[in-house]
């Protein structure tokens, strides 16, 4: 049983490496996606221009398309992507770009959404304030919307945890990965048992914390 | 939904809009507070010498901040206090943090709510959070203040303080107020002058003593009949 519990410590590490760093880019990425989502299709953003019916038409198209791919499918797809943009198609490392890719479509329609369901009238009164756009994003909508937007962000990083699991296949390692090599191929019900364990404390705790910090800012208002 | 529909309103005058739901009062006071664009026709602010629904960028903030907006569900953001709400137009108007601390202080005094600064704008009453939206929407030094149905969410007493309030500032200030509103009280009490809208024209103006003694539209009647009855 202890060399069960060594063999899940490099694991753990990995899946914790694949999760923070796929996170932090769709943040990144797929949060900017969310907010042109959003403002291709807000009236007194660019909503109602004929470009940006197109390019929200475009987006709309490309990101539905991306988001309809098997998650194995789509890590293959990506090798070369990856040995682009890390040098290498192998490895944990490597395995944050489809991860990232998978998670940058999926919050960027979060962040739409919870845009969307913004008071209409509250955007009006902050565009009666005289602000840019650019503005009204950072100082109003993102912080009237963070407790939605801190939900789904919690959403993403449970689904990554489960995307993750595959990366074993490009050599990426982590829980999983753990759970299918040893509790699986070499007959370790005790290493599949923790490995999965493990999984379900992670996604308890990511859970738990995004719950209370979106009821705790819920709260505060 | 508007038509060959001409309104000017006099410097530091209350001009209301009154007509029944559906009749364009609320797209009419939009357009004029460049909240919406009008299909066709012109909106023109005084020292302004191109027609503002025409403005883009830098030159569209300006003229909006010689307009301030409040509406009828307070449009507060929750995610704000009630002093952070009033900042917010300072903050976009690029003023150092020093002096819009001065600014809200002196904002809230304004509306009597120096004591509420701190807190957040969703525990406010109603009637403090549309004072709240009053100081916001004054923040910049605004000629004229644009009210839709301000008062129309609020019970009759709150209704009396937040009108008496903006007759209080409109003489202070030497604010000029345009409010679209389908109560009463709102005409009668702080008005000078009224026009009556129907199916997207104006088809009374003047006056609201004049108006409302000698109504001239169906529009007009209905209006005065509707308060009979209450």
């Amino acid at each position: 049983m202890s060399d069960a519990i060594d063999l899940l410590i490099q694991p753990l590490g990995q899946t914790l490496v694949m999760i923070v760093a796929s996170t932090l880019l769709a943040t990144l990425f797929g949060g900017g996606l969310g907010v042109l989502l959003f403002s291709l299709s807000n009236e007194h953003f660019a909503g109602g221009h004929r470009g940006a019916r197109i390019a929200k038409h475009i987006a709309d198209r490309a990101i539905n398309m991306l988001r309809s791919f098997p998650y194995i499918i789509l890590m293959v797809l990506v090798l070369p992507l990856s040995r682009l943009i890390v040098g290498t198609s192998l490895g944990t490392i490597a395995a944050i770009v489809p991860l990232s890719i998978a998670a940058i479509p999926f919050l960027a329609r979060i962040v739409e959404s919870s845009l969307s369901e913004i008071d209409p009238g509250v955007i009006d009164a902050a565009i009666s304030c005289a602000a840019s756009k650019a503005r009204i994003v950072v100082a109003i909508l993102i912080p009237e919307a963070l407790p939605s937007l801190i939900s789904g962000l919690t959403l993403t990083m449970i689904s990554l945890l489960g995307y993750s699991a595959m990366a074993g296949v490009i050599g990426g390692g982590g829980l999983g990965d753990l759970a299918i090599r040893y509790g699986y191929q070499r007959f370790r019900g005790d290493v599949m048992a923790l490995a999965v364990i493990a999984i379900i404390v992670l996604v308890e705790l990511i859970q738990f914390a995004g719950t209370a910090l979106a009821n705790r800012i819920r709260a505060s208002r | 939904m508007l038509h060959n529909l001409s309104l000017s309103v006099p410097k530091g005058s209350i001009h209301g809009i009154i007509g029944k739901s559906g009749a364009g009062k609320t797209t009419l006071i939009r357009i004029a507070g460049l909240l919406e664009k009008p299909d066709s026709g012109s909106v023109w602010y005084e020292g302004i010498p191109s027609p503002v629904h025409l403005l883009r960028g830098r030159e569209l903030l300006e003229a909006r901040r010689k307009a301030g907006f409040v509406f009828q569900g307070f449009n507060l953001f929750a995610s704000r206090t009630a002093a952070e709400n009033v900042a917010f137009p300072l903050e976009a108007a690029g003023w150092p943090r020093p002096k819009i601390r001065g600014r809200v202080e002196e904002l809230l005094e304004l509306v009597g709510l120096g004591d509420k600064a701190d807190r957040p704008s969703m525990h406010l009453s109603g009637g403090e959070k549309q004072r709240v939206a009053i100081a916001r929407a004054l923040a910049n030094h605004p000629a004229i203040l644009f009210s839709d149905e301000a008062t129309s969410a609020l019970d009759p007493e709150t209704t009396r303080s937040v009108l008496d309030l903006i007759r209080a500032l409109r003489q202070m200030l030497g604010l000029t107020v345009v409010m679209v509103t389908h109560q009463m009280e709102v005409v009668r009490r702080i008005c000078d002058t009224v026009s009556v809208i129907e199916g997207g024209h104006i088809v009374e103006q003047g006056l609201v003593s004049e108006v409302f003694t000698a109504p001239r539209s169906d529009a007009a009647r209905a209006f005065l009949m509707e308060y009979r009855d209450e």
